[in-house]
């Protein structure tokens, strides 16, 4: 059983990453230029997203630096995270595949260091979450999702104009983070047992014993992994390809210049709206 | 309930351990020439000499007057540590030479020549072929390691060594294992200690993969094999899963790898498993057969520019291994259509 098994969770996870490849991430890429989006957005350096920023009052982000979307303790776990990850990933394949001689000392050491840091980073991004009090921005979807869902599919399938960034995040991505979270709580979870397979105490025994219970977990730690990847592959893909200027304030801290989106063709005709300031709250909104 | 006779009965109890004891005794007594086998009959003949089943017993043992090798190696090195030392082999010049520098770094630099080389205690030089001297000598372990011995002389090796037969790999006939074989001869060290205990650990393709070659090549899965192969310090060396010394046919009951003791023997690493963890086990040597059933893995295999389906016929015909892919070779579109619905693996193979 547990023979099979591993074979299938190596094929299947071979072909998960292909797919992701093949059936994804090139398609769209060739759509992307054959549709001039690349040129667009590498070449001519025109952004929907910063466009729709600086014209679009209905827009979450309008007239809005980027900046402070994206705190500085949410940056530096991004960065912790990032690292975390990518050391994570090639011990983790190591230790599976070992695909030079000598290594499994300093991968498997690796893997325990990052593997405690990386819990750590999770516990205090729950820590942060409850503080900031911003779960609504990762965990709530309502009636108006489904339209704008629609849209944002039809965006990255060809056949829709740029959608709207009515919230924070739009809701095809909003859920992909707290699906992050809860494949990290099962990666730490699964990795502890594999460890430590005592950890898995009366519990194991379901599985047979502490042994089998680790094999099982192996298995999991496994396909989760390959999930994770997929995930995380598209999370990287599409930040790039589609946001790159928020991306570079989330890596590097360098604001675009959006001055440049505020005197672009059409401009005389475009009618500034009229801010109503709301003198009990001084909060001002557009009105049309 | 009356407790008196139960409290205190003297000497009853003193009288049984007594009793215990000398039975003991007697028992250990009768069953310590079996404990030591060989050692009784030895003795009865000389001390000092070994009996092996090819030993002329017709042969007079050495007399002192032949003083020099029996008394330390340097008798012999007086010749064999020339490199010029050599005799013609069927037609061919075979080196008699002995390199005193690997002698004098070896675990044994203190013993004589002789107590290996049994051969030689006899007045005349013998004159058996090599690989009967090499037999005496990979053997003669035995007499200052009775334990190891006495565990080889009942494992599958031993038996068959001592009854001067050949085992069968695969169907070919193949030299059992004798001490040296797998321990090395004349720059032998001991495997208990550093930096020599990680060398042997590390010499798996060495000790076993000489003669068991195909079941070296197919330790490759992911966290025993690979591992192993790429000097994972914690990866199991093949005597740890099937036994050193008292190694056994995996069909013999006592073999650490059947199905029975296999929870044992992964026990010694792992938190105590069960059967269903050792149906990991199969994965162990035959990963690649495994990724052979697996559909995908085959449907990947389609379009991927070479084949690596094994051919069994091939590597019959080439090797007499059943189970190692040892090469890939170009196949068209419909052959691999055909491999993909009928793997070659799966078929039966055509006598001819």
């Amino acid at each position: 059983m547990l023979e099979t098994l591993n074979v299938w969770v190596d094929t299947i996870g071979f072909l998960l990453a292909a797919g992701i490849v093949i059936g994804f991430i090139v398609p769209h890429f060739i759509a992307s230029v054959l549709t001039g989006r690349v040129k667009k957005h590498f070449v001519d350096d025109y952004w929907d997203s910063l466009a729709h920023r600086m014209h679009d009052p209905k827009q979450f982000h309008y007239k809005q630096p980027i900046g402070p979307d994206f705190p500085q303790p949410i940056r530096v776990w991004h960065w912790v995270n990032l690292v975390s990850w990518m050391i994570l990933l090639i011990s983790g394949l190591y230790i599976r595949y070992p695909w030079f001689s000598g290594g499994r000392e300093v991968m498997r050491n690796a893997h325990y260091f990052f593997m405690y840091l990386i819990t750590i980073n999770l516990i205090l991004r729950f820590a942060y979450l409850y503080f900031a009090k911003n779960w609504r921005d990762y965990l709530t979807f309502d009636k108006t999702d489904i339209s704008w869902g629609i849209s944002v599919a039809r965006y990255y399938t060809f056949t829709g104009p740029p959608y709207d960034h009515l919230k924070k995040f739009n809701p095809l991505q909003r859920p992909a983070y707290p699906a992050i979270w809860a494949m990290l709580i099962l990666q730490a979870f699964t990795g502890f047992i594999i460890w430590q397979p005592a950890v898995g105490g009366l519990f194991s025994g379901i599985f047979g014993g502490p042994a089998d219970m680790a094999a099982w977990m192996r298995l999991v730690h496994n396909i989760n992994m390959r999930f994770m990847v997929a995930l995380v592959t598209i999370h990287s893909y599409l930040g790039s390809m589609e946001d790159f200027p928020v991306l570079k304030v989330f890596w590097f801290w360098k604001e675009p210049d959006l001055t440049k989106y505020e005197h672009e063709h059409g401009d005389e005709a475009h009618q500034e709206p009229k801010l109503e300031i709301d003198e009990s709250t001084g909060s001002a909104t557009p009105s049309h | 309930m009356n407790y008196s006779k139960l409290d205190y009965q003297p000497g009853l109890i003193q009288q049984n351990y007594a009793l215990v004891f000398i039975l003991f005794v007697l028992a250990f007594s009768l069953f310590l020439p079996l404990l030591l086998p060989g050692s009784a009959s030895a003795k009865s003949k000389n001390d000092d000499i070994i009996t092996l089943p090819w030993d002329n017993p017709a042969k007079k043992p050495i007399p002192p007057s032949f003083i020099l090798p029996q008394q330390n190696r340097w008798g012999c090195l007086a010749c064999h540590s020339s490199k010029a030392l050599s005799k013609i082999r069927d037609g061919q010049e075979a080196s008699l030479f002995v390199d005193p520098e690997i002698i004098g770094n070896s675990m044994h630099k203190s013993i004589a020549c002789i107590d290996c080389h049994t051969n030689f205690t006899y007045e005349e030089h013998p004159a058996e072929s090599p690989e009967d001297f090499r037999k005496v000598a990979g053997l003669s372990c035995m007499k200052c390691h009775p334990f190891q011995g006495y565990l080889y002389k009942n494992s599958v090796h031993g038996e068959l060594a001592l009854k001067d037969k050949q085992g069968k790999i695969d169907g070919k006939k193949t030299d059992p294992a004798l001490c040296s074989s797998c321990h090395g001869f004349h720059d032998i060290q001991s495997p208990r200690f550093e930096p020599y205990k990680s060398e042997f650990r590390s010499a798996g393709e060495k000790v076993c993969g000489e003669c068991h070659a195909d079941r070296y090549d197919s330790y490759s899965d992911y966290y025993h094999g690979q591992a192993y192969k790429n000097k994972a310090k914690d990866a199991p060396v093949c005597w740890d899963c099937h036994g050193n010394h008292s190694i056994e046919k995996k069909k013999n009951k006592a073999s650490l790898v059947t199905e029975e003791n296999l929870p044992r023997t992964c026990g010694k690493c792992h938190d105590r498993p069960t059967k269903n963890l050792t149906s990991y086990a199969p994965l162990i040597h035959n990963r690649r057969k495994a990724l052979e059933g697996n559909l995908i893995y085959r449907m990947v295999n389609l379009f991927s520019s070479k084949s690596e389906v094994s051919d069994k016929k091939e590597q019959q015909a080439a090797t007499g291994r059943t189970e190692i892919i040892t090469g890939s070779k170009d196949e068209g579109f419909l052959s691999r259509i055909f491999e993909f619905f009928f793997p070659s693996s799966l078929r039966p193979v055509q006598e001819k």
